[in-house]
């Protein structure tokens, strides 16, 4: 078989700094459309109402949820539950917003019979909102302290510690 | 003294000649109105509907710089409720074409007045099957998923 001969451009180093060149602005080019036509889609060629929101924005609107709402939705997606459950900044915001509210009464009654349990009553929430919580595991001999919402239990010989936390309805063990 | 005026172009080519301080609340245009002076500025991903309704949040919101008095300016409390009467009007799909418009244009007073209402959307939901029909969320959770969710949340008895 006959090879063909192989011409060279005479600046060969000169022709493939230009080709390096042009292959970045086209990727530069290609970049710029890919955002330029994400970015700037008409409104009207999308279904109204099923917008793609960013997930900063979803961060910003779950922000201003209250506490209870956010424990109850985290159950919608695994976006949600991600940002509800797993992000510092959230949690902190949420705590943030919380202490800057008005201060609220918050009546708790602990009944130390055979099984421990809390009621807890609020002068701002309608009865139905009244929580009973029972406390199983520790004995009716326990120390409790209450600090900013949250209720600490240990029990007198320090070997059982429980945090509850009655917004969220969650127990640390 | 004339002010100086801007015109901003929807996605349909509808043109809204505006005050550059009603204009200048967003700070994207703001930014723009400096580097291309006189000239027509497009958002193409901006109907006509959200465009006039965002001029219209924005003219209520300009802090007047001459104090004359104008009666754009409210007090703060009369502005509020002005926010809350404004975005109550609005359905949910335009809801959400406005917060991204407040979200593109960067008006953070906007932003954050459509993400309230937003969230006091969701908050009124009975259950999360609500919300995914509301705002088109897909549940990509498992029946035992949704259920381990749920005994995290409840004490043991």
């Amino acid at each position: 078989m006959k090879r063909g001969r192989e011409y060279y451009p005479i600046s060969r180093s000169s022709g493939s700094f230009v080709s390096i060149a042009l292959s970045f602005v086209k990727s530069v080019f290609a970049f710029l459309i890919a955002w330029a036509t994400q970015r700037l889609l008409p409104t009207e060629q999308r279904p109204s109402g099923s917008v793609n929101v960013p997930l900063d924005l979803v961060v910003e609107i779950l922000k201003k949820l209250p506490a209870k709402s956010l424990v109850r939705f985290r159950c919608v997606s695994k976006q949600w539950s991600s940002i509800i459950s797993s992000g510092r900044d959230f949690l902190d915001s949420i705590v943030t917003r919380s202490l800057a509210q008005p201060q609220r009464m918050h009546f708790i009654f602990h009944h130390c019979t055979s099984k421990l349990f809390f009621i807890f009553t609020s002068t701002y929430h309608k009865m139905a909102d009244n929580q009973s919580i029972f406390i199983p595991a520790l004995t009716s001999s326990c120390i409790y302290k209450y600090v900013r919402g949250l209720i600490l239990c240990c029990s007198k010989r320090g070997f059982n510690i429980v945090i509850y936390n009655p917004t969220t309805r969650q127990a640390l063990w | 003294m004339s002010k100086k005026m801007i015109v901003l172009k929807s996605s349909e080519g509808v043109s809204f000649v505006v005050e550059e301080a009603v204009a200048r609340q967003s700070k994207i245009i703001s930014f723009l109105v400096e580097e291309f002076p006189d000239r027509e500025l497009p958002l193409t991903n901006m109907t006509s509907e959200i465009l006039r309704k965002t001029i219209e949040y924005c003219k209520k919101h300009v802090v007047e710089d001459d104090g004359g008095g104008d009666s754009s300016s409210s007090s703060s409390g009369d502005l509020k409720e002005w926010d809350v009467k404004f975005v109550a009007e609005i359905d949910q799909p335009r809801l959400m074409d406005l917060l991204m418009a407040a979200n593109y244009l960067d008006i953070p007073s906007l932003l954050d007045v459509t993400c309230q209402k937003v969230a006091d959307t969701i908050a009124a939901c009975n259950d999360e099957k609500e919300i995914r029909a509301t705002f088109n969320i897909e549940n990509d959770f498992t029946e035992e998923e949704v259920e381990a969710i749920r005994m995290e949340n409840q004490y043991p008895i």
